[in-house]
Order: C-alpha cells, then sequence, then structure tokens
C-alpha cells in the first residue's frame, strides 16, 4: 500500500507507514541525525532530524507515513532549530577534535560543519571508564544519543548496557557501573555505532590520529559463520576491525574478530622453513626444504606404496589451497588418505544428511533465524561458539516474540532467552527426539501431507518412534515428561520451525544417529524446503564447509562425488590427466592408528594441529613422534609442529587471497592486505612447488584459476567465478546464470525423496561407573578459537582468559570438597591433567566441561578416541571421569 | 529478600520489588549482590538495573542511615522558607557532604514537591508527614523522631 | 485539610459524595449503583456516548477530551487493554488528587472499573508517587475490599465482566506524571517519556490501547454518568464544562482545596482562601508547567479556554499566592532549578537547555542578556522538547516578562 507525500512541492508515492526519515533520505534529502540508526529501534531523541509536516515542526525519524503528508525539509526556522539544538547538544561536551584520533571520522563533526556550529574543547570533569580490555568509554565526549545502549540490547540481546542516573548527569555505564566488572564480553557493537569519539577502540586511542588510512574488506578466521570484516591498516599495522555491513553478519562481530586479529601477525610467526636436524630446528632455503619433502614423499611411495601417505588438510586455509591439497595426495601421491578435521566436527551432520536428505549442509540461511517461530538449539553453545549467529536466534525471540527451546545439559547463555530448557543427560540425543517424536505421532500434530508426499521410510520409522514413550524417555536421558510433552507440541505447532545444532550432537559414537533424528523430526513437521526452518548444523571452523565441498575427504572427490564410484572417478582421471585410486582413504583417527601399526610411514600436515585437537592425546602424539616422517605447514610453531622433521612457513588469510564458504554454504572472499611476513608463502603456492617437484606439475596463476578449476568438475560451484564473489552466493550454484541457493530441498529432496531412518537409542560409549564417576565433555569458549595458536598469541583476547579451567557442579565439588579456583586433578582412562575448578550451576550434577583451547591442560589428554561407526567421528562430549582436589 | 522477591514475578514488579526490600532493610541502598539477585530473578541485566535504580530519587545511593528526612524546596514551600529548614538542620545535625548527619542517623534530602504545599513548608521524615514548620517545630520533631 | 465547597456557584460534583472510608459507607450512599446498573444490562456505547457529551476534559493538566480517549481505546483492536490512572501528581503547589485519594478511593475504583468495562480493558493500574505513602495505605485497603465485595476481580457482581486492579508506586520523579514515562515506570523502567504518536490509545502499557486519565479526571465519571451529561454541562463553561478542584497555597490565610466551576475567577479563589497575607502581587497557577497571573486578572475567569487566548495555562489547577514582598525571579530560579533535576536526560533540549536557560535568566537578571536571548531559548525548547516537561518553560518566562510569543 502507498501513500502521497509532497516533499518541498515535489510529489512522491511511498510505501504507507514507512519511516519518514528514511523515506527522505533515499530521495536524496539531507536530514541531521544522532540518534537514529536503522539497526535499531526509533529513539527521537537527539531532535536534529526536524522538519515540517502539514506545517508542524517534527522529528523525522519517528514520523511513520501512514497518511498524506506535506513535507517541507528545510526552511528558515528549520535551520534555526536544528542550530540550536545542536549548540546545546554540544555545550558542555569536551570536543577537542584537534587531540581526538578519529578527528575527520566522526559524525558529530561532520554535523558541526553541515550545520555550521563549531565544536570546542570543554571542560572535562565525568570520569573515564577504561577498565575494558578492548575498549574505552569517556563521558565527556558522549552525546546520550543511546545508540550503544539499543545496540547492546536490540542487537545484541546483551543489555550490558544502560543509561544511569538522570538528566544532566546522565551516562552510559555497564553492568554494575564499570565495564570491567560487568558481562560486556567486548563484541564492540557498541563502538561501532558510536558517534563520536566517547567509545572508542583501545587499538585506536593509542594513535594520535587515524588518518590517513587504509581499509580492506576480508573474511573472519574465527570460526565458520564469516563474518565479513573492514579491516582497517596504518602503518603496516591492523588499527581496528569493523564488521561490514553486509551478509551475513549485518556489521556485527564477536570480540575475536574485532579485537582478535592481532593474534596473526606476531612476531614469532614461522618466517622461513625449517628442517629437525637432532631434534633441533635449522633454519633453511625454500629449495632445500622442497627438495627434501619431495624426495622423502617419492621414497616413501616407491618403499611402501602410496597408502603409506597421509595428508591432513585444512579447515582454516581456503577453497583453493585445499582443492590443491587434495589433488596433490590423490593426483600425485596417488591415494585417497585425505581428511581434515571436519572428521572431528560434522563428519556426523555429512554422513546423516546424506542419507536423510542426500546433501550434508545446514538446509537454510543465518538471517531467516530472526523470523523463524520456533527454534530448537541443541548441542550448541551459540553464545560462545557462534556468537554472531546466537544474535539472530535471540533477536528473533525479543523482537519477533519466536519461541526458543534449548536442549542441552548445560545452562547455556541462550537458555535466558528460552521458553523451555530441557536438560538431556550427556550422550542421551536419540532418546529425546524419539520421545518428542513420539509425542508428536501420538497427539497426530504430524505434518501428514508433507510425509506423503516428500519422504519415505515412515511406516519403518513410526514402528521405533513407538516404544519411546515420554516415560522410558525421562529415564534415559533425566527430562521430565511434561517437557518433552510440552517441547513437542510447541515444535510441531509452530508455523516455521528451524532446529540449530552443533558438536554437542556431532561428536558421538551415536553422532549419525543424533543426527538422522534430527533429520526424522524436521521431516516429520514439514521443516524442511522452506523458508525460517530446516536442519541447521553450525560449522565450527572458518572453512570447514568449503574444506569438505572441495574434496578435503578420503571417501569423496569435491562436490561429495563418491571416490568408489566408476564414472566419477573416470571423470577425475580425465580432467587431471592421472589414473586415481577408487579405494576409500583414511579418516584422521584411523591414520594416526595406521601410523601406530606402521602402515603409514609420511604425514604430511597442512594448517591442522591434531597434538592438540585429537582425542587420546597421548596416542596421537605417540604416533607423530614415531612417524617416519612429518611434515607441518603453518602459521606459527604449532604444538604438532614440534614433531615435524620439516616445517614450512605459510602465510596468513590477511597475506594472500582466496575464498572460504562458510556454514550456510555462501562463498566469500578472501583478500590480500600485508605482504607475506619473512618468505612465508601461501600455502597453495608451497604444494604446487611440492607437486611438481615429485612429477605432477601443478601450476596455476592466481587462486582465481584454481577456483575455475574448481567449478569445472565441482557441480555445486559449477556456476562460480570470482567475477561474482560480490554477490556472496550460496551453493548450489548451477550455473553463471543462477543465483545460487538460499535453502536447498525446495520442492524435492536433494535424493528425491526425504528418508525416515528409524534410530534406536545406544548408550556413550564409556558411562560414569564408580571409579569414573563423572561425565566429561569438552568444547569452546568465546573468548578462543580451536587450539589457541592465534587467539592465544592475542594481546586482547587473552585478557579476558588465558588460563584452562573445568567447570564442576556445586553439588559435586561439594562431594570432593573442590572450591573455585583449587586446583583440581580430573583423570580419564586415558590421562590426567591439572587446572583450575570454576565451581557453577552452568553444567548439570554429575557432569564437568572442559574447554579445549589450552595445551597446558589440554582436555583431548582426557577424550576418548572412540568412533562413531559410520562417521567415524571420536566421542568428545562423553567420557567418565573423576576428579580430586590437588595440593597446589 | 528471597520471600519478597517471590511475591513478584513479573519484569514490570522492578521498582515494587526495590521499594519492599528497601522497605525492610535498616540501613538504605542496596548492595552489589542484591543488585545481582534482583537483575536475575527478573531475568534482566544487573545494568539495567542500575539504571532503574539510579533514575529515581527515593531510591537512595548506598549509605547506611536509619531515617530519611525529606524536605522540599519546591516553590510554595521555597517560599515559605524551606531553604533555610536545610540549612538550619545540616547545621543542626552537622551534615557532611553526603548530607548525613554526624551520629550517622539521619539522611537530609532536598525534594521537589510532595504535594503538601496547604502544609508549608513541609518534610517527611521515612514515612511519617510534619507541616507548616519553623526552625523551632523542626527541631522538637526531630528530637521526637530519632 | 480544609474543604470549602463553593456551593453558592454550584452543587459540587465531587466533593459532594461524603467521606467513605469503608465500602458499607459508599455503597450506603449509591456507592457502585452506577457500576451495577451497566453491567447488568447498560451498554458500553452508552458511557462512551455520555462521557463524550459531557465534554469532560482531562483534569491532569493537558485538558484533552477524555470521551475521545474513552472512544479511541473502545475501538481499537487488540486482545489486550488497559486502564491507567494518574495518581503521580509531581506538579508544585498540587495535592487534590491526594486528597481524592484518600478520601474518595472508592470513587476512583468504581470509575476505572467502569471506564475499562467501557473499553474492554482487563486490567487496570493506579500509579501513585512513592511520596504519597498514606494515599497508598488507603487505596490499597479500598482495592483489597472491593475485591473481597466482588466488586473487582472475576465475574464482578455476577456479571461476565472481569477487572483486576491493581497499585503501582512511583519512586521520586516527576516525569513519570508525563503519561507515557509513568507507562514506562509501569513496565518496570526507566521513566523516559516515548514520542508520540503513536498515543497511548494506539500503544501503551506493553504496547497495548491504554487509556490514561487523571485522578480528578476518574473522580468525576461516576457523577456524569449518574446524573447525565446535561446536568453535568450545566456546571462550567461551554468549552470547559463541569466543576474543578483548585488547591490553593502560598501567601493565603487558609490554604485549601476548593471546588468550583470552571471559569470561576482567581480573586474569588483567593478569597475563599481567606484572602492575601499582606498585599496579593501575584498567583503561579499551574504549578511549575504554569503561568503568572496578575492583579490584572484577578477577575478573569479560569477556564482552559479563556486562559488559551491570553497565550496561558491552567494546567493542574494548583494556585500558589505570592505577595509583594516574595521575589518573582526568586521563584523563575526555583522552578527552572526544579525542571533541572527532574528533566529525565532523553531529550537534548531539555536535558541541556535548562542548564543553559537557567544561566541565561541570571544573566538577565544582572543585566547581561537580553529577555529576548532568554525567551527564544525556552522557545526553542518549546518547539523541539520531545514531552511537554521540557516546553514547559515557555509559559512561565513568557508570564514573568509579560509577553506572549
Ligand atoms: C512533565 C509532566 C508531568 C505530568 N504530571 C502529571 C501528573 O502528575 N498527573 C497527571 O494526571 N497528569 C500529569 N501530566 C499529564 C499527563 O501526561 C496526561 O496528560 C494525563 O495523565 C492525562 O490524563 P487526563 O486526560 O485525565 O488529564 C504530566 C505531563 C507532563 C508532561
Ligand atoms: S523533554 Fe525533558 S523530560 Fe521530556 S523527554 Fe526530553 S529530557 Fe525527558
Ligand atoms: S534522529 Fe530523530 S531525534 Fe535523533
Amino acid at each position: 500500500m502507498n501513500v502521497e507525500v509532497k516533499v518541498d512541492g515535489v510529489s512522491y508515492t511511498a510505501e504507507r507507514g514507512a519511516n519518514l526519515l528514511e523515506f527522505l533520505r533515499s530521495i536524496g534529502k539531507d536530514i541531521p541525525s544522532l540518534c537514529y540508526r536503522p539497526k535499531i529501534s526509533e529513539t527521537g531523541s537527539c531532535r536534529l532530524c526536524l522538519v515540517k509536516v502539514n506545517g508542524r515542526v517534527v522529528t523525522s525519524c519517528t514520523q511513520r507515513m501512514t497518511e498524506p503528508l506535506e513535507v517541507i525539509t528545510e526552511d528558515e526556522e528549520i535551520s534555526f532549530l536544528r542550530r540550536g539544538v545542536f549548540e546545546l547538544l554540544v555545550h558542555d561536551l569536551d570536543a577537542d577534535c584537534n587531540n581526538c584520533p578519529i578527528d575527520g571520522l566522526c559524525e558529530l563533526q561532520d554535523l558541526s560543519r553541515k550545520l555550521g556550529v563549531p565544536l570546542k574543547k570543554g571542560k572535562r570533569y565525568r570520569s573515564i571508564d577504561a577498565t575494558s580490555p578492548v575498549l574505552q568509554y569517556d563521558p565527556n565526549k558522549c552525546v546520550k544519543c543511546g545508540r550503544c545502549v539499543k545496540a547492546c540490547y536490540e542487537v545484541q540481546g546483551k543489555g550490558v548496557l544502560s543509561f544511569i542516573n538522570r538528566g544532566k548527569e546522565e551516562r552510559v555505564s555497564a553492568g554494575l557501573g564499570s565495564w570491567e566488572m560487568s558481562e560486556c564480553d567486548g563484541c564492540g557493537e557498541c563502538v561501532q555505532i558510536c558517534p563520536t569519539g566517547a567509545l572508542l577502540e583501545k587499538s585506536v586511542i593509542k594513535n594520535e590520529k587515524v588518518l590517513p588510512f587504509e581499509r580492506y574488506r576480508t573474511t573472519c578466521i574465527y570460526c565458520g559463520v564469516g563474518c565479513q570484516i573492514e579491516v582497517w591498516v596504518k602503518d603496516d599495522k591492523i588499527l581496528k576491525v569493523e564488521g561490514a555491513d553486509d551478509v551475513p553478519n549485518r556489521g556485527s562481530l564477536c570480540v575475536k574478530g574485532r579485537f582478535g586479529l592481532d593474534g596473526v601477525l606476531k612476531p614469532d610467526r614461522l618466517k622461513h622453513p625449517l628442517i629437525k636436524e637432532d631434534d633441533v630446528f635449522r633454519e633453511v632455503s625454500w629449495e632445500e626444504a622442497l627438495d627434501l619433502v619431495a624426495q622423502k614423499l617419492l621414497e616413501i611411495r616407491n618403499e611402501y606404496g602410496a597408502d603409506a601417505i597421509c595428508g591432513l588438510s585444512s579447515a582454516k586455509c581456503t577453497n583453493e589451497e585445499n582443492y590443491v591439497f587434495q589433488k596433490f595426495i590423490r593426483a600425485t601421491v596417488g591415494t585417497n588418505n585425505v581428511d581434515h578435521c571436519a572428521r572431528l566436527c560434522h563428519a556426523s551432520t555429512v554422513a546423516g544428511l546424506m542419507m536423510s536428505f542426500g546433501s550434508g549442509a545446514m538446509t537454510n540461511s543465518i538471517d531467516e533465524l530472526e523470523y523463524t517461530d520456533v527454534i530448537l538449539v541443541t548441542g550448541s553453545n551459540t553464545t560462545e561458539a557462534h556468537p554472531v549467529i546466537s544474535t539472530f536466534i535471540k533477536r528473533a525471540v525479543i523482537k519477533n516474540g519466536a519461541k526458543l527451546i534449548v536442549v542441552d545439559p548445560r545452562r547455556i547463555d541462550l537458555t535466558r532467552f528460552a521458553t523451555l530448557h530441557l536438560q538431556p543427560r550427556n550422550g542421551t540425543d536419540v532418546a529425546w527426539l524419539n520421545g518428542i517424536m513420539n509425542v508428536i505421532l501420538r497427539e497426530g500434530l504430524e505434518n501428514k501431507e508433507f510425509i506423503r508426499e516428500r519422504t519415505e521410510g515412515f511406516e519403518e520409522f513410526r514402528a521405533v518412534i513407538e516404544e519411546y514413550t515420554p516415560e522410558k524417555v525421562e529415564k534415559i536421558t533425566g527430562i521430565k515428561k511434561e517437557l518433552i510433552v510440552e517441547a513437542a507440541r510447541l515444535f510441531a505447532k509452530a508455523k516455521n520451525a528451524s532446529i540449530v545444532y552443533a558438536m554437542g550432537i556431532t561428536q558421538h559414537t551415536t553422532g549419525t544417529d543424533n543426527v538422522l533424528s534430527i533429520a526424522n523430526l524436521a521431516m516429520l513437521t514439514g521443516n524442511v524446503g522452506k523458508l525460517y526452518s530446516g536442519v541447521n548444523p553450525l560449522r565450527g571452523q572458518n572453512n570447514v564447509q568449503g574444506a569438505g565441498d572441495v574434496g578435503a575427504l578420503p571417501n569423496v572427490f569435491p562436490g561429495y562425488q563418491r571416490v568408489d564410484n566408476e564414472s566419477v572417478r573416470k571423470k577425475f582421471e580425465e580432467a587431471w590427466g592421472v589414473e586415481l585410486s577408487g579405494k576409500p582413504g583414511l579418516t584422521v583417527v584411523e591414520m594416526i592408528n595406521a601410523i601406530l601399526d606402521g602402515k603409514v610411514k609420511a604425514l604430511f600436515v597442512m594448517g591442522e594441529n591434531p597434538a592438540l585437537s585429537d582425542p587420546n592425546l597421548k596416542h596421537v602424539r605417540e604416533a607423530l613422534e614415531s612417524v617416519d616422517f612429518l611434515v607441518v605447514q603453518d602459521i606459527y610453531l604449532s604444538e604438532t609442529a614440534e614433531y615435524a622433521d620439516v616445517v614450512l612457513p605459510a602465510c596468513s588469510f590477511l597475506e594472500k587471497e582466496g575464498t572460504f564458504t562458510n556454514t550456510e554454504r555462501r562463498i566469500l572472499k578472501v583478500n590480500k592486505i600485508f605482504e607475506p611476513l619473512g618468505e612465508s608463502r601461501p600455502d597453495w603456492q608451497i604444494i604446487c612447488d611440492i607437486s611438481t617437484r615429485m612429477g605432477y606439475k601443478m601450476k596455476y596463476g592466481s587462486p582465481c584459476e584454481i577456483m575455475d578449476e574448481i567449478a569445472s568438475v565441482t557441480h555445486i560451484y559449477a556456476g562460480f567465478n570470482y567475477d561474482r564473489v560480490d554477490e556472496k552466493l550460496q551453493w548450489p550454484i548451477w550455473s553463471k546464470e543462477h543465483e545460487g541457493t538460499k535453502f536447498l530441498h525446495k520442492d524435492s529432496f536433494t535424493r528425491g525423496k526425504g528418508r525416515f531412518m528409524p534410530v534406536d537409542y545406544i548408550d556413550p560409549a564409556e558411562l560414569p561407573d564408580d571409579e569414573y564417576p563423572l561425565i566429561l565433555s569438552t568444547g569452546r569458549i568465546l573468548y578462543h578459537y580451536h587450539t589457541g595458536t592465534i587467539s592465544r598469541r592475542s594481546d586482547y583476547l587473552t585478557e579476558y582468559i588465558n588460563e584452562p579451567f573445568v567447570e564442576i557442579h556445586p553439588d559435586d565439588a561439594s562431594v570432593c570438597g573442590v572450591k573455585t579456583n583449587d586446583l583440581v586433578r580430573v583423570t580419564t582412562r586415558r590421562g590426567s591433567i591439572v587446572l583450575k575448578a570454576l565451581v557453577c550451576d552452568v553444567v548439570l550434577k554429575g557432569t564437568v566441561f572442559i574447554p579445549f583451547h589450552f595445551r597446558e591442560a589440554a582436555a583431548n589428554l582426557l577424550t576418548n578416541d572412540v568412533l562413531d561407526p559410520i562417521a567415524k567421528i571420536p566421542e568428545f562430549k562423553v567420557a567418565s571421569a573423576k576428579c580430586r582436589v590437588e595440593k597446589a | 529478600m528471597d520471600e519478597i522477591l517471590k511475591r513478584y514475578n513479573d519484569r514490570s514488579y522492578l521498582i515494587e520489588a526495590i521499594h519492599d526490600i528497601l522497605d525492610k532493610k535498616d540501613e538504605k541502598g542496596l548492595g552489589d549482590e542484591e543488585i545481582r539477585k534482583i537483575a536475575k530473578h527478573f531475568k534482566t541485566s544487573v545494568a539495567e538495573v542500575l539504571g532503574v535504580l539510579t533514575f529515581y530519587s527515593m531510591f537512595p545511593v548506598k549509605l547506611k542511615v536509619k531515617h530519611t528526612i525529606r524536605v522540599c524546596v519546591s516553590p510554595a514551600c521555597y517560599i515559605k522558607g524551606s531553604r533555610e529548614l536545610v540549612e538550619f538542620l545540616k547545621s543542626y545535625l552537622g551534615c557532611d557532604e553526603n548530607n548525613v548527619s554526624r551520629d550517622g542517623l539521619f539522611l537530609v534530602e532536598e525534594v521537589e514537591c510532595l504535594g503538601l504545599c496547604d502544609i508549608a513548608p513541609a518534610v517527611m521524615i521515612d514515612n511519617k508527614i510534619f507541616g507548616n514548620l519553623d526552625k523551632e517545630k523542626l527541631k522538637t520533631v526531630i528530637e521526637e523522631n530519632r | 485539610m480544609k474543604i470549602i465547597v463553593e456551593s453558592s456557584l454550584s452543587s459540587p460534583v465531587i466533593l459532594s459524595f461524603s467521606k467513605e472510608d469503608t465500602l458499607t459507607a459508599y455503597v450506603s450512599n449509591g456507592g457502585f449503583e452506577t457500576l451495577e446498573r451497566f453491567l447488568k444490562g447498560g451498554k458500553r456505547i452508552e458511557i462512551l456516548n455520555e462521557i463524550l457529551k459531557s465534554g469532560l476534559r482531562g483534569r491532569g493538566g493537558a485538558a484533552f477530551k477524555t470521551g475521545i480517549k474513552w472512544n479511541a481505546v473502545a475501538n481499537a483492536k487488540s486482545d489486550k487493554k488497559f486502564v491507567v490512572c494518574n495518581a503521580d501528581e509531581g506538579e508544585p503547589g498540587t495535592f487534590k488528587d491526594r486528597w481524592i485519594l484518600e478520601n474518595r478511593p472508592f470513587l476512583i475504583i468504581e470509575a476505572m472499573t467502569l471506564c475499562a468495562y467501557a473499553t474492554g480493558a482487563s486490567r487496570g493500574y493506579i500509579y501513585i508517587r512513592g511520596e504519597y505513602k498514606n494515599a497508598i495505605e488507603v487505596m490499597k485497603n479500598a482495592i483489597s475490599q472491593a475485591y473481597n465485595e466482588s466488586f473487582l476481580g472475576q465475574k464482578i457482581m455476577d456479571s461476565d465482566f472481569s477487572f483486576d486492579l491493581e497499585i503501582r508506586r512511583g519512586a521520586g520523579s516527576y516525569v513519570c506524571g508525563e503519561e507515557t514515562a509513568l507507562l514506562e515506570s509501569i513496565e518496570g523502567k526507566r521513566a523516559q517519556p516515548r514520542f508520540k504518536p503513536p498515543f497511548p490509545v494506539e500503544k501503551g502499557l506493553w504496547g497495548c490501547p491504554t487509556v490514561v486519565n487523571n485522578v480528578e479526571t476518574f473522580a468525576n465519571v461516576i457523577s456524569i454518568l449518574k446524573n447525565g451529561a446535561d446536568w453535568f454541562r450545566q456546571f462550567g463553561t461551554q468549552d470547559s464544562p463541569g466543576t474543578k478542584l483548585f488547591p490553593v497555597s502560598g501567601r493565603v490565610k487558609e490554604p485549601c482545596l476548593i471546588e468550583a466551576n470552571l471559569g470561576v475567577t482567581l480573586g474569588r479563589l483567593v478569597e475563599e482562601a481567606g484572602g492575601v497575607d499582606d498585599d496579593f502581587q501575584c498567583a503561579l497557577v499551574g504549578g511549575a508547567a504554569g503561568n503568572f497571573l496578575y492583579k490584572d486578572e484577578l477577575n478573569y475567569p479560569l477556564s482552559y479556554e479563556t486562559l488559551k487566548e491570553k497565550g496561558k495555562v491552567l494546567g493542574s489547577g494548583a494556585i500558589l499566592v505570592l505577595n509583594k514582598n516574595d521575589r518573582r525571579e526568586e521563584v523563575v530560579k526555583n522552578i527552572l532549578e526544579f525542571f533541572i533535576n527532574e528533566s529525565c536526560g532523553k531529550c537534548t533540549p531539555c536535558r541541556e537547555g535548562y542548564p543553559v536557560l537557567l544561566e541565561k535568566f541570571k544573566g538577565y537578571l544582572n543585566g547581561s542578556i537580553s529577555k529576548d536571548e532568554v525567551l527564544r531559548l525556552s522557545n526553542l525548547m518549546f518547539k523541539t522538547s520531545l514531552c511537554a516537561l521540557g516546553q514547559s518553560s515557555k509559559f512561565l518566562l513568557e508570564s514573568y516578562f509579560g509577553v506572549v510569543l
């Protein structure tokens, strides 16, 4: 519906009910404003956006065009009033532009020029809050527009900030009065939205002037969301990072992306190739290093065969590099022994969803979550592991009234927004999922039409489900049966419902079963193949989606095309001009076992850190120790690199070009911002050089050329090339004209019909007993990433947390006499570590939780390396443990 | 405090709950732990609770006093000499810069209109009202309400 | 409290109800009859029409027509609607609502219930300023008595109508009297006004249509519905029908509350309050948000429209009399300080403007600043402030300087 609006004598039609200020700007009128921002709700407090509507002076930001209006955007009176208000706004500020780092980059300064009201240095009688590790608030420069307060709550769902006092004394305050003690987690949404120098990054304050500087767009590396970032560079250093107003993050970032990139460029970066001799590393030339690697690999292949060589590709490297790496292992070395740490996070997702749907990725898109009616989050501590995605979920609840169901043993942050929180015992996911489906079927809430038209295998599935009554499920899971019924009704009755999950679901011996059950639930309620719904696994690492897409997996070529399929293999043999193996290769944990069995002699690791990330580390480290030849290519001397025979210095994502594919299948550009540090080189170039030395010529002029090759052999990337990077497409992209795929399985599933898979509950591999009475679970925390190679080098992130800890429930703590900050020893059948205790009721009674980022108390010394039989993913989330106080 | 919070489930009762908690306390003001507890109970953030606490002038800053003396300084009382009453009180009770009396029993606050203009100048001591005051009368009232 | 009923001018509308501290007393004097009549067969539309016809205007200061408000909420489509009684009474010089709350609590309960019935609201709040401890006690008591006797709660008096009423306390903030700030405060937040539109009748409490009326406004409702709009219109003037409660204080011999016809003269009210202690200089009418009326205006009728013609306001009806020894400029300074203290801080013109205005006014007093400059700022604040608090000094200063812009 439209409405007539006359602006300064000219008639326009506008959308009825739209915001007048937005509209005036869209037709090119320059209206001053401070408190208004499209990202947050209207405030109407700065009183600068004045215009005349039907002869009356009003603030245009609060005016909705519900009926025909006659608007005068500026006349003598309006100019007078705007100037007058601005004079009042700044009269008591300390607007000392000459001594402000953002001189020339300030909204307030722009307005002062526009309105012809000069800014001046003023009194500084209000106290600064500089207690945050990352930012500073100077109330002497604050215009009280309230943008930060609203951004913190409305955009980030945090509410850490509030105005305190009233009238002239009003100021912004964090938590109980200071940033340091507040719940502020440093996402920096407030800094980015502040129109003056009141809120500034500490990294910016260090500078006298920010101008002149350069600004580069790239993609963040700290998780699978793939936030678009603007890196501000001055004097060859990162000045600060801002979130780009673009998909997928719409300007938001988390503390790692905004403040943690300093960890990439620390002086101890690897700058020269190293060769280990007599247990010490010696700096060598590239020639020498590459020659040695090529020669050794050839020797081993000749002596033991190609299958004695394994390669670990990297979820942190680009698509192009992963493609080159798997091609190197397959075409040059001649084996399918290539895998990467997707095995450790979402192998079960890929396996499970392939069976159910025919495609193993997030079915829908991140931004849809904001408009979903019911969201079920399980096994995902979204706030910490995918912080920016959690803001979409929180906004769905706060802004759009969505209902959130959290199923998680831990009382994670999202439970604050949840209508229901179900706390199952660790590892009982199939049971509660079946329980929910049992209720849905019993009450006839299933989507019969969807089941009939779009799926198969329903009857067999139903037979299994019938046994999982809420009573039985309560016994297995510990979730009250009433809660199961309530959750089932809420989920099934939703117009659109989405399931969001992560490693709490996948990292189990029953990981694939868990995923199949989730797929069953989505199909049962008809929540696949439409907007605002779907099965949405959140991928952990920045390019774990892409690494799998381009074939860094032992059983499939790029595009998930099976190696054991004759015609597929033929196609790749033709494309690559070599004979290829049709035998699926070894997975990550299998490689380690094969090394210890003496079957594998050489391991090539590109940008992974199994010496910290893999389960049962003692075992892994033995393998790394004993393997004949270990090459590690990385940006720092990682825990794994310490075992290497040859270390190859790669350059970081800030120093090279390429693409990442984020968790919602979106292909995002990585751009070169700095020259490579020292002699470091992009991973793809190093691999190409080794390959060529080994007799299989690989030569590409640029990552762009590699991507063209990827597109030519990978149907789901077929329509993509670098000319289209700005479109930020989501695969499948079938052709050059195709505009990508927002959500999958629209009219039919990738595999045709969706397949219901009957799944029975099986206990986790290890259950608590008298000797090991607790359940140990591991995971991430907000401030660190993976094995901490980069995040633990960041000056800012380490200021938040730089120490391992174990969360223990108060009841368990009192049994073993543990208090917060006590040193405790946590032991499982595989190992034992000592770390500080954090007594809290975030964990369920009977369980303990340890983040796996810390080498000094490596959680994975404790984890169980038993595997899911299908996906070969280890059970990181359940191990039985015991815990006792260690005398410090 | 738990008792009081139990009575109120909805976020909108925040101000009511603070009133009740303060009424039950001997000393005025809320401690950090209490604020945390309130925030958790109402599923809101501590910042927001602090924002509310500091907005309303009846919610005192953390001070250990027994009585609050509120002297109206709005026009009706003002023209009848309430400023002088404030000055008198401060010197009579020996108030410090926080307006707490020397013996720590009283907090003297200047407040806006108490709606007692018909008996101006007026004063409230805790919940009790006193009007048509002059220095002598005020002195008697204070002594009677120690 | 001394009460003078202006019986020679009219038969009183509000104060005529005899003292009713107990529900029994109220009921035996015809209390809740009107409610019963409407619940048992009366039509909602009759209530709405009667109030509209009566021409009753809000007594909280803005003098908006009550019938229009009620109709707007009645016609709004929403599952939830609310009725709110504004008993924040923070306007300096004003103590009429306190008197009503303490002495006529059931009159307010009955009126709010009828309003809820007419508009389709299911829940009501009386927002009483925290300082009114006694009024809060009385009102609490009255509400619980009303619940006990089924005048509130589920299925009131065996009808199909249910209505819940509760008290919310303020905590020391003048701006809470502003209706949208008051709503924020009921929601348990910092009481910063919302921008309007949308008005509370469209989006009030928790975004639902809400009637907000002053205590005195509600106090008029029962006699209108009992006696009819025509009866009500006998009192007062064409545009300001009815009577009004005038709290008279300051330099009068007997400060008191007077009910009088709208249109009564200032002189008459001063006289009823025992006359001036010493020589009359002027009166501050309407409190801090009001203005000065002078000797030559003593015989001018006090009604919303007559004062508007003069560029002045009646506001809450508070009358603070100054004698020749009082210094008007001290009162102005005192009021500007009041606004500085009570500004919520949300919008620029008010938060930053009042301190500057006070400085300018002091500058005027010592001769360094022209009165035009003072008036220019108060006019700017009038035109640009978010709520009426920031707009208020215009009337005060214009009446101080004796000019109308
Ligand atoms: C700063 C300010 C303070 C106010 N204080 C009061 C008050 O104490 N009591 C009141 O009834 N209305 C007060 N009002 C007016 C209300 O905003 C609103 O107009 C009134 O409650 C509507 O009720 P009525 O139509 O019955 O008058 C105030 C307005 C402003 C701007
Ligand atoms: S005019 Fe004053 S009280 Fe009203 S919103 Fe603005 S700052 Fe707050
Ligand atoms: S932008 Fe409209 S009031 Fe601030």
